[in-house]
């Protein structure tokens, strides 16, 4: 008995040692869809290119409900977050009708702050926010929005569950502008561009950076009242990282305004559609860019 | 961000009452379909690979690599086949709810005691006889232990189904969660629990009703 004792508690010993030896390095997360997979190797090929820190990429650990406390407790130490989920789901704050993205991005930086003692760096360059996406093979004459109302009673619209929840989602569209889906389902993120394919469902809210609507022959239309906002994709840490490693802040700044909307989603393509690694997709970038040596 | 939970889950609850209501009817739905299948495939196999012992390691063994594959792994690779929705869904709980289904009804019947089986086929019993009124009886207690397995794992793994469009309770949960909602995450997985514990009591009643008065402890 006492034997067992003493290696059980050797074994929690050893288990609370393990779990202190992250302090010396920077950990970046992300979410479980494809760019969220692509940007924190980003951020860490950048970052072990210009500083000498050592980095771990732990991707595709959550939803921000995951990522979010996995940040207060110290767990990891970085990731990307849109201004809009920061702002709706994480502070529980409404965009006003006509903020501009910016205006936004200065509210969650507040929030952040004041809440979680988390900082939002500078946006990297891409806005990423919904549009409505069919396909192409079933020659509906529509550009915008307001072109999809008089079918939309036809039509199934399948989407991501947050979409159901969030104050600029589902109820909330269809009320703007009038449409009248026969029936609504819900379902993960990445299967959502296969289910609008193979006709599973018939209108799906895409991201617009999502590289399979131009090579699944997907519509982007326009969102002609302004109804879903900008949102800014930025990196977010701790200000306590910031404080251990004090050249993180400028050298991932160094990226702001670098990834376009047309790059991301030409990633997003290649790790969706052609199949290649992340890692290297992020390397690959950077490298073209000339932001990192080969 | 830490909240009084129980006022705000109890508004969450009566303010979602009919989507709970959807969820729950959709995740009966799943459950049921899929363990009447995974009962009508199982159990007759169960009694073939008693009769034929050699094969039974081999099926067996086919639904236990099956049990092994992550469940959102395996409702992934059938979407290609079935599409997103119900039948994706229900075929991948069928296939869950195999295994403890059939290695209890094999346990079960082989484990009876032999000699009950010779008085039997002494007193002139066919072959369907000894199975119906010996074997099968004599077994129940496992069968039907082997059923109330399926049933929990499969409405705990039913809650996965939302993620290929086939809803239930689990929408709830994964809505809750994308948003970080804890009060929408209970508000799914409560009623989840309580719907497992509910049918495991269900079945036990079935149980002790359908045991034979000789089995039952005086």
């Amino acid at each position: 008995m006492k034997k067992l004792m003493i290696m059980l508690l050797m074994t929690f010993l050893f288990i609370s040692g393990c779990s202190n030896g992250d302090d010396e390095k920077i950990v970046i997360s992300g979410k479980m869809w494809t760019e969220q997979y692509i940007l924190p190797h980003i951020l860490a090929e950048y970052i072990k290119a210009h500083t000498d820190y050592e980095v771990e990429v732990q991707d595709g650990l959550g939803e921000v409900s995951i990522l979010t406390p996995a940040m207060e407790k110290g767990d990891i130490d970085m990731y990307v977050e849109y201004t809009g989920t920061g702002l709706e789901a994480v502070l529980k704050e409404k965009a006003e009708p006509g903020e501009s993205a910016d205006e936004i991005f200065e509210r969650v930086k507040e929030g952040y702050k004041e809440e979680y003692d988390i900082v939002w760096l500078e946006p990297l360059g891409f806005e990423n926010t919904y549009t409505l996406s069919f396909s192409k093979d079933k020659d509906l004459k529509a550009e915008t929005f307001s072109d999809l109302v008089p079918y939309s009673q036809n039509m199934t619209f399948g989407a991501p569950h947050q979409f159901y929840e969030r104050e600029d989602g589902y109820d909330a569209m269809v009320e703007a502008y009038g449409f009248k889906f026969e029936n609504s389902e819900s379902f993960d993120p990445n299967i959502m561009y296969e289910a609008v394919k193979d006709g599973n469902v018939d209108v799906i809210p895409a991201f617009t950076t999502d590289g399979r609507i131009a090579r699944y022959n997907l519509t982007a239309l326009k969102d002609d009242k302004g109804f879903f906002p900008p949102y800014y994709a930025a990196p977010i840490v701790r200000q306590e990282v910031l404080d251990q490693f004090p050249e993180l802040k400028d050298v991932v700044n160094e990226l702001a305004g670098n990834i376009s909307e047309e790059e991301m989603s030409e990633m997003n393509a290649k790790v969706d559609i052609d199949k290649q690694e992340p890692k290297e997709v992020a390397r690959e970038f950077l490298e073209s860019k000339g932001l990192i040596d080969k | 961000m830490i909240e009084p939970l129980h006022l705000f889950f109890i508004n969450t609850v009566m303010t979602r009452s009919d989507d709970i209501w959807e969820g729950m009817v959709e995740h009966l739905f799943l459950s049921f379909t899929a363990i009447f299948i995974a009962i009508i495939i199982a159990l007759p196999l169960g009694i073939f690979v008693s009769r034929q012992r050699k094969l039974a390691d081999l099926f067996i063994g086919i639904t236990s690599v099956f049990q092994t594959i992550p469940s959102l792994a395996f409702f992934g690779f059938l979407i290609p086949i079935f599409g997103t929705g119900t039948v994706t869904a229900i075929t991948a709980l069928t296939v869950y709810s195999l295994l403890p289904i059939l290695r209890n009804t094999y346990t079960g019947i082989i484990t009876v005691d032999q000699a009950v089986i010779e008085a039997g086929r002494g007193m002139g019993m066919t072959e369907n006889q000894i199975l119906t009124k010996i074997e099968l009886p004599l077994s129940l207690p496992f069968i039907m232990a082997g059923i109330r397995t399926a049933t929990v794992l499969t409405v705990g793994v039913a809650t996965l189904a939302t993620f290929v469009g086939a809803g239930g309770l689990g929408e709830l949960i994964y809505r809750g969660l994308s948003t970080w909602n804890n009060q929408l995450v209970l508000a799914g997985a409560i009623p989840a629990a309580f719907l497992a514990l509910f049918f495991d009591f269900i079945l036990k009643r079935i149980e002790l009703r359908a045991t034979p008065k000789g089995l039952k402890r005086q």
